[in-house]
């Protein structure tokens, strides 16, 4: 029975070094790519303007849309920044998905806005609005108020209403920087290929300072809970997706802060509504729809335009956010199965949909597993003290490296954390974060891909205060 | 043994893996150190050389006595808080002095040799000297084109090209026009945005050059780049593009009209344009040959070029569009119309009010609005009379966006001939269940007039919402608005008031419910058009 109970963990603990050595692997590449890349791009950036962008006639005009459900606490605050937005031609489109609290009040008293029966040409099927609020003194600010319907809902009503040819996703508990737009409409200008998507950075707010919807001052929040977020936030967005870029892999944009060419969205179906994350969603769908009609596209990230979002506070917040991401990630990841392994999809077919699908979907399991098989092991006797200590450093110690270069990348782009004391901070987290933040949360994501494979499909609401609040 | 080798292995990884990170932890702290001693001699810089780049920039001192103030900038802080500086000192009248002064420090033939390499930025300095010319520049050798195209060796090039991109057009030329040959398009990019910013009419040609080249060709460089640089021309360079209006390639005729259309808005934001503004070249290569074009793109952009000329010709051919077989032709010569002058097209954009595609009818309405008091008045009149579901609706959406409805209700406060129109438009809309505004109005409004005119108006169509607002009106202890409020209760329950008979709907019925909207609602789907804008 000993002999059973070893051998069965010498093979688990075989599947756990082979994805130990792929994922990290894989990490290590993306790292490389990602500090020639982003140090590259942003010491260019540094030195050029966008105000031949802001200048020229010749750049889109864009309509942002935003999906509110709920977010009577920051709403105001949201559009506020959005008007103020540098940008030459732009309309905000507020999509009020039947929220329950004063969010629509709140808008309809902040702007002054009088109700109207205006058109509604419905290209893609979502509900159509109830009421249509508009103020003629501010006639790039729409309000649709609908019934509830979800955020994908929400988003095809507004991607209904826009007229722009790009538009762009805003989360309603976003601050979006001032020359954020210029800046994602850049690589689009720049572009000779016709680019559909651009995607930008996105940092936490909790610890800024803000003043009227505008990052004064960053900082650092107070708890060790946001603080990891701030150190994983960073991670994702400066080694990850620039490097996925660099290898024209782009598979996961943001929805939080997302430009994207409106006929393609249309033509592509809208956003899905049998995921739930439905950014992931749409980018796939682009690809797949670009794939089938033999047209030539590109989509691009890049690390200068930044919006600010507030991140949970309470653990129990986190944990639904988190489960969330996962099980879209799984659900889209199976819908759209067709392009994993697909060569005709270049690297994202060949690399980066079967690193998200296996290793960023999965994974957590595995590594969830690894959390329960590893200490069993050693107290059956299947591996020596020793040997457990140091696979355990080297986990900690490679956590923390990929980490402390993120951090680095941080310091390259141009909106770093200014004070020493918080770089410190963010490399003291980059070594705490291993011993249990990392733990939980791979927990939380095996919970997600569990609640797919039990064919649980729930958006799990997560409340914000606001960080202005 | 296996597992003793294992855990070796496993020691000697935590090892390197340690160690790197406190490799790049120190040099976190390293980069921060240096970047905080850049800064500091950059602000020392700025304040050290205030004073003499202002003298410099306000003609207070010459060119000599500024580089030898200014000649012990070494530092590549100091060099770039002085580049800064005198690029922002920079205007239209000092341009060429402050390229020469930089061309004295030594900034030019700093960011010629970091562009192009020490031979060829020898070549290209020597052209200010008279010694070399242009086509004796060289480009960079064949089998090294793949390194030159890496984002590493990209990037310093780029850079120095943008530099020197931001010199006067005599300074810049020669470096713009031999940055164009690069291997990587970056680089070109960068000296097309030079060119576009310097817009010198010499290098026009080379610039619609490379529109050809990435329309036809396929270029790295993306075609919104070289229209931007294309639109940094003026209108008085304009006839430097005149090639482009004749191109034999169609879309670059297109993108020629459309930037010089673009061109020509922005300079009617300064002033009033007319026929004499432009040259006769450009005046009849639009009326004679873009008019007639057989790509419809370039007919509808040059419709846009004609407005300006502000003459009968001008007329002649917007009537002409405006019948175009092509919707986007005819959308163009609309919006082109929105014009006080053009106020003898009104009955043409009248047709175009009942066009088959919305765009069309949208375009008319507000050019119907914008186009004084006359296009106002028959677009009221039209709206009255008409019975075009589609024209009605989009008239609608017009008035309530652009706050018509504010207008018409003063309108109707005063009376006379102009009240009884606005009265008659607002009981149209009232019959077509567009009532959510008035509505609004009558709740907020102060004005006696405009709430009797309201109440008289929205019983045309009463809805469940607007007897409820008259019911707390009548329970109201002003006098006059109770009595008015419960006197059209009355009406609405006898149900004598009802004029418009097709489009209604009584209180209690699913069209008067808030979400459902009314037959002509906010919900009304419109399907005549689904290709969109």
């Amino acid at each position: 029975m000993h002999r059973i109970l070893l051998r069965t963990l010498d093979y688990a603990n075989l599947i756990i070094l082979i994805y130990f050595i792929v994922a990290n692997g894989v990490y290590t590449m993306l790292m490389a790519i990602s500090l020639y890349a982003v140090t590259l791009h942003s010491r260019f950036a540094a030195h050029t303007g966008y105000s031949d962008i802001a200048d020229s006639p010749a750049t889109p005009p864009i309509t942002l849309i935003v999906p509110a459900f709920n977010e009577e606490g920051v709403i105001t605050t949201t559009i506020h920044a959005l008007l103020r937005l540098e940008y030459p031609e732009k309309e905000i489109v507020v999509v009020d998905d039947g929220s329950t609290d004063g969010t629509l009040r709140r808008l309809i008293s902040e702007f002054n806005l009088k109700r109207m029966d205006l058109i509604y040409r419905e290209r893609i099927p979502s509900k159509a609005p109830w009421g249509y609020f508009l103020n003629p003194e501010i006639p790039g600010l729409l309000v649709l108020a609908k019934e509830n319907g979800g955020k994908a809902e929400s988003l095809n009503t507004g991607l209904n209403m826009c007229r722009s040819p790009f538009f762009c996703t805003v989360d309603a508990d976003s601050i979006v920087e001032r020359k954020a737009l210029l800046r994602l409409m850049a690589p689009i200008m720049h572009a000779n290929v016709n680019t559909i998507v651009s995607g930008g950075l996105v940092r936490i707010a909790n610890g800024c300072t803000m003043v009227n919807g505008e990052v004064t001052e960053i900082g650092l929040p107070a708890t060790w809970l946001e603080r990891c977020q701030v150190v994983e936030y960073i991670r994702t967005f400066l080694f990850g997706r620039p490097a996925w870029n660099f290898l024209k892999g782009n598979f996961i944009t943001s929805g939080a802060f997302c430009l994207i060419h409106r006929e393609s969205a249309i033509l592509a179906g809208g956003f899905g509504k049998d995921t739930v994350t439905e950014d992931i969603d749409m980018i796939a769908a682009l690809h797949t729809f670009y794939e089938k009609k033999g047209w030539v596209s590109q989509m691009v990230f890049t690390t200068d335009p930044v919006c600010w979002t507030e991140c949970p506070r309470k653990f129990s917040m986190l944990a639904r956010q988190r489960r969330r991401w996962q099980l879209g990630l799984v659900q889209t990841a199976f819908k759209h199965d067709r392009l994993i392994f697909n060569w005709k999809q270049g690297r994202l077919g060949l690399l980066s949909m079967p690193f998200h699908a296996y290793v960023e979907a999965f994974g957590s399991v595995v590594e969830t597993l690894g959390l329960i098989i590893l200490p069993l092991s050693l107290i059956v006797g299947a591996m020596p003290l020793s040997l457990f200590l140091l696979i355990m450093f080297l986990a900690i110690g490679y956590g923390t490296l990929l980490s402390v270069i993120s951090i680095l990348l941080a310091e390259a782009t141009i909106r770093r954390y200014p004070k020493p004391s918080d770089m410190f901070t963010l490399v003291l987290y980059a070594f705490l974060e291993n011993f249990g933040y990392r733990q939980i949360v791979s927990a939380i994501r095996a919970q997600g891909v569990f609640q797919f494979l039990f064919g649980k499909k729930r958006w799990e609401v997560v409340t914000h205060k606001g960080v202005e609040a | 043994m296996l597992l003793e080798n294992v855990g070796q292995l496993v020691f000697w990884l935590v090892v390197l893996v340690m160690s790197l990170n406190l490799v790049f932890f120190l040099f976190l702290i390293r980069r921060r150190l240096s970047r905080k001693r850049f800064f500091i001699q950059k602000d020392a810089a700025r304040e050290r050389y205030r004073d003499p780049v202002d003298a410099f920039a306000l003609g207070q001192a010459n060119t000599e006595q500024s580089t030898a103030a200014l000649g012990d900038a070494k530092s590549p802080a100091e060099r770039e808080a002085l580049a800064e500086m005198l690029f922002s000192a920079s205007n239209a009248a000092n341009a060429e002095r402050v390229s020469e002064l930089m061309f004295l420090l030594g900034m030019v033939d700093e960011w010629a040799r970091s562009a192009f390499g020490k031979k060829t930025a020898k070549v290209l300095l020597g052209t200010f000297l008279g010694k070399t010319t242009f086509a004796q520049t060289t480009t960079r050798p064949k089998p090294l084109r793949p390194y030159y195209r890496t984002r590493v060796a990209t990037v310093p090039r780029a850079l120095a090209v943008n530099f020197l991109g931001r010199l006067s057009a005599k300074y810049a030329r020669p470096f713009l026009v031999t940055a164009l040959r690069d291997p990587s398009a970056q680089v070109r990019r960068v000296a097309v945005e030079g060119l576009g910013r310097t817009h010198d009419p010499e290098t026009a040609p080379l610039l619609l050059e490379e529109l050809r080249r990435a329309i036809e060709e396929r270029s790295d460089l993306s075609l919104r780049t070289v229209k931007t640089a294309l639109l940094g021309f003026r209108l008085e360079e304009v006839d430097a593009l005149l090639p482009g209006l004749t191109h034999k390639n169609r879309r670059c005729r297109f993108f020629v009209a459309d930037s010089i259309r673009q061109i020509c808005e922005r300079a009617a934001i300064k002033s009033r344009l007319t026929k004499n503004d432009f040259s006769p070249a450009l005046y009849h290569t639009v009326l004679d040959r873009c008019q007639f074009d057989e790509f419809e793109d370039v007919r509808a952009r040059s419709s846009y070029i004609a407005r300006y000329f502000r003459d009968q010709n001008a007329i002649a051919m917007l009537r002409h569009l405006m019948q175009d077989p092509n919707e986007y032709v005819r959308l163009h010569s609309v919006r082109a119309s929105a014009d006080n002058f053009y106020a003898d097209l009104i009955p043409n954009v009248i047709n175009r009010l009942t066009d088959e595609r919305w765009l069309v009818r949208e375009a008319a309405v507000q050019t119907l609005r914008t186009i004084g008091p006359k296009g106002r008045e028959a677009l009221f009149q039209f709206f009255i009379d008409t019975s075009d579901q589609f024209a009605m609706e989009q008239t609608c959406d017009e008035f309530q966006r652009r706050g018509v409805i504010a207008e018409l209700l003063a309108a109707m406060a005063a009376g006379g001939d102009q009240g009884l129109m606005a009265e008659n438009v607002a009981r149209k809309m009232a019959s077509m269940g567009k009532t959510s505004l008035m509505l609004s109005q009558l709740t907020s409004n102060d004005s006696f007039a405009v709430q009797v005119a309201l109440m008289d108006t929205l019983a045309v169509n009463p809805t469940n919402e607007f007897v409820s607002v008259l019911n707390v009106l009548s329970q109201q202890d002003s006098g006059q608005i109770s009595s008015k409020a419960k006197q059209v209760l009355g009406r609405i329950q006898s149900g004598s008031n009802i004029r418009f008979g097709s489009g209604t709907s009584k209180p209690g019925s699913s069209a008067s419910k808030p979400g459902s909207g009314s037959k002509f609602g906010s919900g009304t789907t419109r399907k005549d058009d689904p290709s969109g804008a």
